[in-house]
């Protein structure tokens, strides 16, 4: 019978396989040494040397790994062979463990939870149940509640949104909703007229028991917001939606995903208008804004007044017009941004992604934010022209832009990719990640590649239209084997070989 | 001139950064490294490797959880996740943090 790999976390015990761990300990350690090296040979050092540098930050990599068996293993793995993790359900098993839980008075909880875990269904659906009350403790009903549930159903991540209203008694539940034997997490966020906008998040082991939401409502604010466009003219009937609220001088922040947005149903009438009793005094509140195609956020502090205007800005946002060497604007070109900066001291680095309109221009309302410091990768890709891309670094206080583009043709191109046997990589996905030029690098992150990548034929060519004659050229080729990055100098002839170096 | 010294990590403050660099979003290994990195200015001086025992070591105690994702390069990668009991810790271990600092920057007469 086939080893099974299946795992099953209980607080401070684990019980898998011992090759499963040390096999986990293994590609964990790989790909960090794997990571760091790429980073330092696109830095700039030769491969032998960066794969040296990277083990030697690393650190003693057996030392390591003994270290992480014993943080594992010291706090009492049930050792199980291969072999023996089939026979896991079998009577004898069970009164083995039976009997090692009489030894082990302190962990007998989590056996008995274990055991469960061992004859549970997983396609047993179980309710999410929680009650909303206001400050004096009585029952908030019709209240929206915007679920966000997350799950990892065979080690894969999904996320979907749920919404519903709380009833009379200010109960709310949201039936056969999960599954007990994968990990979950669920964000809940309650909107209740005159009461401030509350969320709860809570991540689930496989197994745990999950409590009951409770919500104490605190009192909201009767507000009118009047909500202008980056002109001054009123938005009208566009969907509006809390994304973050953090009362003053508070840690804590409550949270509303995009994905419920349009569940929570406020929208601006005719004069950009919305009532919202959702917010208290002094809150930090950051208000999403749709309309058609515009998507911004509007950051605030709630004031007194009981009409209170808020604008998109004039200058926040990452935008710009891309036109060809002959100044005709270029409609549908796809526009990658990647937005560093450091909220409340803390890196953080976000990949968005658009296209441009028929006027060639393009805007994302995220970036560019004045009180924010940040440093902003646009780069531009068309097929045809030669991609662009620019670095801006900003303070905080400052703005940036506009980001124009003016793209040169490109040469026409069929890329043969090669092994470094010879032999043609195909059915390989391959993205442009540097292209350059005299004067200048132009890049696209690692992290974007799938918004622009290609993907060979059987005979391992691709048609790349995206370089100029001259250049030096980065391909990342994305292999089941991991990420590669191949360097060529770009001819002027209509095909070319590319050899991948190694295999 | 003296050149910068790179301190090496105070005993016990490894596990409070790795929590405080999860508290936003799950990463994995290789993530809250560069993260430690960038944030810090390249100034503590954490050898890479020493962070996987720690990752271990708070996962059994269950202030973290992990789970095998898909990294941005499109590698199978190990995910680390910041729990509900890490959470409390993270909030216990920065308050102590902070009484310590602000008692040493008071001895050391860096602050009234």
């Amino acid at each position: 019978m086939a080893a099974s790999t299946g795992l099953f976390g209980l607080g401070s015990w684990t019980w898998r396989s011992s090759q499963v761990i040390d096999r986990e300990i293994d590609e964990e350690l790989d790909f960090h040494i794997e990571c760091r090296t790429r980073e330092l040979i696109e830095s700039g050092l030769d491969p032998a040397a960066a794969a040296d540098e990277a083990l030697r930050l690393f650190g003693g990599r057996d030392r390591i790994r003994r270290q992480c068996r014993q943080a594992v293993y010291g706090r009492g793995v049930w050792l199980m062979s291969s072999l023996g993790l089939g026979m896991v359900v079998s009577i004898a098993a069970i009164a083995w463990l039976t009997n090692q839980l009489a030894l082990a008075n302190q962990q007998n909880a989590a056996m008995h939870t274990m055991l469960a875990a061992l004859q549970a269904d997983p396609e047993v659906k179980h309710d999410l149940v929680g009650e909303i009350t206001d400050a004096r403790g009585q029952p908030v009903a019709s209240a929206k509640v915007l679920l966000i549930f997350k799950s990892w159903p065979g080690g894969r991540y999904s996320q979907r949104a749920f919404h519903q209203t709380s009833d009379k008694d200010g109960a709310f539940r949201f039936k056969e909703l999960y599954s007990s034997a994968t990990q979950t997490a669920f964000l809940v966020t309650v909107l209740a007229d005159g009461h401030a906008m509350h969320s709860e998040y809570v991540l689930y082991k496989p197994n745990a028991a999950v409590k009951t939401f409770q919500f104490r409502l605190q009192p909201a604010l009767e507000k009118t917001f009047v909500v202008r466009g980056a002109d001054g003219q009123p938005l009208a009937q566009a969907a509006v939606w809390p994304g973050t609220r953090q009362p003053d001088k508070n840690d804590e922040e409550f949270l509303m995903y995009d994905q419920s947005g349009t569940d929570a149903g406020y929208k601006t009438d005719a004069a950009g208008q919305v009532r919202m009793a959702l917010f208290a005094l002094g809150d930090s509140v950051e208000l999403r804004v749709t309309k058609d195609k515009m998507d911004e956020t509007i950051r605030f502090v709630v004031d007194r007044s009981p009409e209170q205007v808020i604008s998109v800005s004039t200058t926040s946002g990452v935008q710009g017009t891309v036109t060809d060497a002959s100044g005709k604007p270029v409609a549908n070109a796809k526009v990658l941004l990647i937005r560093k900066s450091w909220p409340e001291g803390k890196y953080q680095q976000e990949p968005f992604v658009t296209n441009t309109d028929a006027a060639g221009k393009y805007r994302f309302a995220d970036g560019n934010v004045e009180k924010d410091r940040e440093a902003l990768l646009v780069s531009v890709v068309k097929d045809g022209l030669a991609f662009q891309s620019t670095y801006v670094t900003k303070k905080a206080g400052e703005t940036a832009g506009a980001f124009d583009f003016q793209l040169a043709p490109a040469v026409k191109k069929t890329i043969l990719l090669r092994a470094a046997a010879g032999k043609p990589l195909a059915d390989t996905t391959v993205a442009p990640s540097q292209r350059t030029t005299k004067s200048k690098d132009h890049l696209i992150y690692a992290m974007s590649a799938s918004s622009v990548s290609y993907k060979t034929d059987a005979d391992g060519k691709v048609a790349m239209n995206v370089f100029e004659a001259g250049d030096e050229a980065h391909l990342l080729i994305l292999s089941p084997a991991g990420p590669q990055t191949v360097k060529f100098p770009v001819d002027s002839q209509p095909e070319q070989a590319v050899s991948a170096g190694k295999p | 001139m003296a050149a910068e010294r790179k301190p090496a990590l105070l005993q016990g403050s490894l596990d409070m950064l790795i929590l405080q660099a999860l508290k936003k979003e799950p990463k994995h290994g290789y993530a809250i490294a560069r993260h430690l990195k960038e944030v810090s200015r390249d100034f503590l001086n954490v050898e890479e490797g020493s962070l996987y025992p720690a990752l271990y070591r708070l996962e059994q105690r269950g202030w973290i959880t992990s789970y095998w994702g898909t990294s941005d390069s499109n590698r199978r990668a190990k995910y680390y996740e910041l729990s509900p009991l890490g959470r409390g810790q993270l909030k216990a271990e920065a308050e102590a943090w902070r009484r310590m600092s602000t008692a040493i920057d008071r001895v050391m007469g860096f602050q009234a």
